[in-house]
């Protein structure tokens, strides 16, 4: 018996499999080698990568969990698999998206031409929770706001890509990518065979590469590159020790730090080391007390004014937030059309927006079939799912979105499309979402080949969020088989760093 | 008029303070209504100063990281004022809210349209706006007028009544309040009428009898002027012909030549004077000193 | 290196080898009170002292009487293994360890992370009742091993460096300390019994007094070697000039001193015979006063007394390391 045996798709965009039952094309080999192991086999195979996770300390923390502070990383061994022309779509236009969105934020906090023609309504931008007034017309080197990024898109009943959410503060996740392909390459080498799976090493190196590029003038031949971390409590703390070791650079909390005379040291056991790049997870609210949240203890007083004189970098920049406010978000589609001339690539999700009052009614008469969220929250938090929700929960974030209308959206209820996970003896249906990480730098926007996939493990859950009960799936690129060698050639002539990987 | 402004803040703390930070908001503005043509800063113990500007000003900050017992903060100022005349540009009679209402103003200043923390849009101004509105004539100047005097007739100026963080609503529940309390409630009123308005941090010279000023709004008893001896707070609300005219409602006045503008935010927070973090015992001593005086 | 991180080694290394020191010393304490109990009883009934040094030498029975009614071995037992409010317990240093590894993970090797990893779970599957049923030597020597495991990889897999300097700063810091402590507290124990003041200590012949003095040297994993160093027996004198000043015994003050010294040395990069520093100095001090000091000085000025020194020569130590290098 196969681990597949009854899988039903149940009218559900599966990623793996037809309509008919059929694998799809890509899925074939996988399907064919998977189908050769029983589930008992499989599940020693899942055993032994929960082992290899668990005395790794692969963990995430769960913010209200008074007891274990880590939980281990759950993770679904079918890996996910994105043939090579739906790749090339998605890097065309996630490239096209960051760019414009880069271009928009250094607008809003200089000249507002796109406000001033009226493209996006002033208001929605200035008044935005994480619009920052304080850095209005500061030069990030090189004008990019945005150097990571990692961005939600989701596939719909028919299969198209739709970019669900853009990450332009500090994305995480991009260490699980990485390290779900080196437990997979460990569990089940034998999937690996003769598929044409592109490697994701090299994210390391280009990120590194590009953190060093925006070292200060004068200071570029050998920089001092940080992470900055909140500590060992925030729920990715994990990631920040797999970067900064991956990276090679020191992981600081901001009690390490200190400016003194706009120049940003570290303190170190032979005294203060002048610090030049700062790959920051801690979010501008509470990076420096002395600009922004005066009670936070987990930043570094005079940091802002330092990057702000050019003495320092700061990846990613200060006030990106406002790029990746939910009402905002609708507006990214006019916003590549302003920059940049052309159609977007990728769609959105249908939004309604609170805030006009049109759409408000809209809202409200159809809150049953509408996926509600709060414009400034992430997580999976401050959202109601209008279909499952019950009619007080509706009833009461009625009453929010009344009291608060620039801080609600809408979407319709986009059915997820579905992968197969495995769940005791078998595999079921679970929905799942897609998140590549972007680098943005002065070479322009590049991609690895490889992506998040999120994967909801409770059944007919729509929320993918690692907090609530997510999972992820190692993610497979493809090359073109035809002319995989080749590519590989480019890819790394490009990048100058691919590093030797398996398959 | 040409004023020169001395403006001494000092820290005194109980044990040494260290790792101190502060940028500082202190110099006057140079616009339509004044130029300020002279301007030092000194701090003791001595500390390297850097500066930057906003859309708002010009900010100025420090840091002195070895123990200290006190920070002292000294800004002196030469300030040429020109609005001697606060009435010359303002329309008094006809009827123009629909200037307010144009989306393409509403979208222009939004920020000074929108609540913040200390200036939540309670509905209670609406009342305050009612009664300014049952005295005023038609245009929104006249309103505005009539406003300013209705806030200085509602809360008593007592100072010491509120500290930095009293909310709006203890200001309207006690009535009593100092210039950021007033300050801060007149941008409540006319944002929920639709008027953009901003907070105004800086000087006032009292120096001279206010009868003989023109901007004073009514013929009552003559009270002498507040400014706190501290830093002045008030208010510009934007008039239809796009112009920021400044309202002084602890005062009863039209901000006019006596007036120095600093810097101008969407509540206190964006304008404080100085804003600083140290290492050290939470409590400390602060004495501000200012005293504003006419040069000829 | 970061001050912060260094801390977090330098703390890792102190609180891995107490944890093994407190395994050790229950360990043996316990199973050498099951031999002597028979003798003790006949001079001690009810055999309140049993535990009351070794409550002593960890610096906590007043910590214990305040929580505690009886000193029953269960509940002894309990608070040196896994009561977490005793900061002292192997749960709560092995805790402490993990957690300042956790904090700094990207400095150390992965297999180091994994290794204190592991046991934290390890222990955590232990419990009173079962170190009671089983053996309370299986548990302890899991500790040991553990620590063991942990300085082996440490050995093998970190690179020689500052990070190694601070780790075995930490260790050896806290294995001088503990050593002297252990001494200070048996003399007390044993002693008063003896003329100290004399220059020649008597020779034992109360069997009790040697099972004692044999049980220090085997807590501290010295016994084999102490026999193959004299030959003439359990001397008081000998035991105390082989655990104090001894240049060879891991365990020794004066080894660890030395073993102190030198990483701070390395640390600073310091190759001349000045002291470069506040902690280089007060080391150089204590290394003299133990290689040039005899057994027979120590004996007249009073070993209490001199022990007592060394500890707090020891704890000055660790405060001018912290100021020096560590606080950030």
């Amino acid at each position: 018996m196969s681990i597949f045996a009854g899988y039903q798709t149940d009218g559900f965009f599966d990623e793996m499999f037809q309509a008919d039952g059929q694998p799809r094309p890509h899925y074939r080999k996988l399907y064919q080698r998977l189908c050769a192991m029983s589930p008992e086999e499989f599940r020693q195979r899942v055993r032994l990568a929960e082992l290899t996770l668990f005395n790794q300390g692969v963990t995430f923390a769960v913010y209200g969990d008074k007891h274990g502070v880590e939980k281990p990383w759950p993770f679904d061994l079918i890996p996910r698999i994105i043939p090579a022309e739906e790749w090339d779509l998605l890097e065309r236009g996630l490239t096209q998206r960051l760019t414009a969105l880069n271009l928009f934020l250094y607008d809003i906090y200089h000249e507002q031409k796109i406000l001033r023609d009226r493209v996006v309504p002033r208001e929605l931008v200035v008044n935005a929770a994480h619009y920052r007034p304080e850095f209005h017309g500061a030069d990030p080197p090189g004008k990019i706001y945005v150097h990571i990024c990692g961005t939600d898109l989701i596939r719909d009943a028919d299969g198209t890509y739709r970019v669900l959410e853009d990450n332009l503060r500090t994305p995480s996740g991009v260490s699980y990518v990485l390290e779900n392909r080196s437990i997979l390459t460990r569990v089940l080498p034998h999937v690996f065979r003769d598929l044409p799976v592109r490697p994701v090493d090299h994210y390391i190196s280009h990120l590194l590469a590009n953190l060093r590029e925006l070292a200060p003038r004068g200071r570029e031949a050998d920089p001092t590159i940080v992470l900055l971390t909140p500590g060992v409590y925030n729920s990715a703390y994990f990631e920040h020790t797999f970067l900064a070791q991956q990276l090679g650079i020191e992981l600081v909390e901001g009690r390490d730090l200190f400016v003194d005379d706009n120049i940003v040291y570290m303190k170190t056991t032979r005294g203060p080391q002048r610090v030049d790049v700062i790959y920051r997870r801690i979010d501008d609210d509470f990076l420096d007390p002395l600009v922004f949240r005066p009670d936070s203890l987990l930043g570094v007083p005079g940091l802002v004014n330092a990057y702000r004189a050019g003495n320092v970098a700061l990846a990613n920049s200060i006030g990106t937030g406002v790029a990746d406010d939910k009402v905002v978000y609708a507006y990214v589609p006019r916003i590549i059309e302003y920059y940049l001339g052309e159609k977007p690539i990728l769609p959105n999700v249908d939004t309604y927006l609170a805030w006009n009052p049109e759409h408000l009614k809209y809202i409200l008469e159809h809150l049953d079939t509408l996926v509600v969220k709060a414009a400034n929250e992430s997580g999976g938090y401050g959202m109601l799912i209008g279909p499952q929700a019950t009619r007080e929960e509706r009833e009461e974030f009625a009453r929010k979105i009344h009291a608060q209308p620039r801080n609600y959206i809408a979407q319709p209820l986009v059915p997820l499309s579905r992968a197969p996970a495995f769940v005791g003896d078998h595999c079921e249906g679970r929905h799942v979402d897609l998140r590549p990480y972007l680098l943005a730098g002065k070479n322009g926007v590049t991609l690895v080949p490889g992506a998040l996939t999120r994967v909801a493990l409770r059944k007919g859950s729509y929320v993918v969020n690692s907090s609530q009960g997510g999972g992820s799936k190692d993610t497979w690129v493809l090359a073109r088989e035809t002319c995989m060698a080749q590519q590989m050639q480019e890819s790394s002539t490009v990048t100058g760093y691919q590093t030797e990987k398996g398959e | 008029m040409r004023l020169r402004v001395y403006h001494t803040t000092r820290y005194l703390y109980p044990q040494p303070a260290r790792e101190s930070h502060n940028e500082l908001r202190l110099m006057p503005r140079s616009d339509d209504d004044q130029t300020c043509l002279d301007f030092r800063l000194s701090i003791t113990p001595q500390a390297r100063i850097f500066a930057y500007d906003l859309p708002s000003g010009r900010v100025h900050h420090f840091n002195y990281r070895p123990p200290h017992n006190t920070l002292t903060i000294q800004a002196e100022a030469l300030v040429v004022t020109h609005r001697s005349d606060p009435f010359y540009f303002l329309q008094l009679t006809t009827e123009d809210r629909a200037f307010y209402q144009l989306e393409g103003v509403r979208q222009r200043y939004a920020e000074f349209l929108a609540p913040t923390p200390r200036v939540p849009l309670v509905e209670d101004a609406d009342r305050i706006a009612a009664i300014a509105r049952r005295q005023a004539g038609a245009s929104t100047a006249s309103f505005l007028i009539s406003l300013t005097r209705a806030l200085y007739r509602v809360i008593t100026y007592t100072p010491g009544a509120t500290h930095v963080n009293t909310s709006l609503q203890q200001v309207l529940e006690k009535r009593q309040g100092v210039c950021q309390d007033f300050a801060h409630l007149m941008l409540a009123v006319c944002r929920r009428q639709g008027i953009p308005a901003r907070y105004i941090s800086g000087y006032l010279y009292t120096g001279q009898r206010h009868e003989e000023t023109e901007a004073h709004l009514t013929a009552e008893l003559p009270a002498p002027l507040v400014s706190g001896d501290a830093m002045h707070a008030w208010v510009e609300c934007l008039m239809p012909d796009e112009r920021w005219c400044g309202f002084d409602p602890t005062n009863n006045l039209l901000a006019n030549d006596h007036y120095i503008k600093v810097h101008y935010g969407r509540d206190y927070n964006d304008v404080a004077p100085v804003r600083g973090v140290y290492h050290g015992p939470a409590e400390h001593t602060l004495e501000v000193s200012v005293r504003v005086v006419r040069e000829a | 290196m970061l001050c912060r991180d260094a801390d977090a080694c330098y703390w890792i290394g102190r609180y891995v080898e107490r944890a093994e020191a407190t395994a050790r010393m229950v360990d043996v304490h316990f199973h050498a009170g099951l031999e002597t109990v028979s003798m003790q009883q006949e001079s001690n009934p009810g055999r309140p002292l049993r535990w009351q040094s070794i409550l002593t030498i960890s610096g906590s029975l007043d910590d214990f009487r305040q929580r505690y009614r009886e000193e029953t071995d269960r509940n002894v037992l309990y608070f040196f293994a896994f009561d977490t409010e005793n900061p002292n317990s192997i749960l709560s240093t092995w805790t402490k360890a993990r957690e300042n590894a956790r904090a700094i993970r990207e400095q150390i090797s992965s297999e180091m992370w994994e290794s204190l990893n592991t046991s934290y779970h390890a222990f955590q599957r232990w419990d009173v009742d079962r170190i009671l049923a089983d053996s309370p030597h299986a548990f302890f020597q899991e500790v040991k091993n553990a620590s063991h495991l942990f300085q082996g990889i440490l050995n093998r897999t970190m690179m020689m460096g500052e990070t190694r300097e601070w780790l075995d700063t930490g260790r050896f810091l806290e294995r001088g300390g503990q050593t002297a402590r252990l001494l200070d507290v048996k003399c007390q124990d044993m002693l008063p019994a003896l003329s100290l003041t004399s220059a020649t200590m008597p020779a034992l012949s109360d069997l009790v007094q040697v099972y004692s003095w044999m049980a220090a040297l085997r807590s501290v994993s010295a016994l084999e070697m102490y026999r193959k160093t004299y030959r003439d027996g359990i001397q008081p004198a000998h035991v105390v000039e082989f655990l104090v000043l001894n240049a060879q015994l891991p365990a020794s003050v004066r080894h660890c001193i030395e073993r102190v010294e030198t990483c701070l040395r390395r640390i600073s990069g310091n190759q001349s015979g000045e002291p470069m520093t506040w902690p280089e100095r007060l080391l150089g001090r204590l290394r003299a006063d133990l290689t040039y000091t005899r057994p027979e000085e120590i004996m007249q000025g009073g070993l209490h007394a001199f022990l007592q020194d060394v500890q707090n020569r020891c704890a000055e130590i660790g405060n001018a390391i912290t100021h020096t290098y560590l606080s950030y």
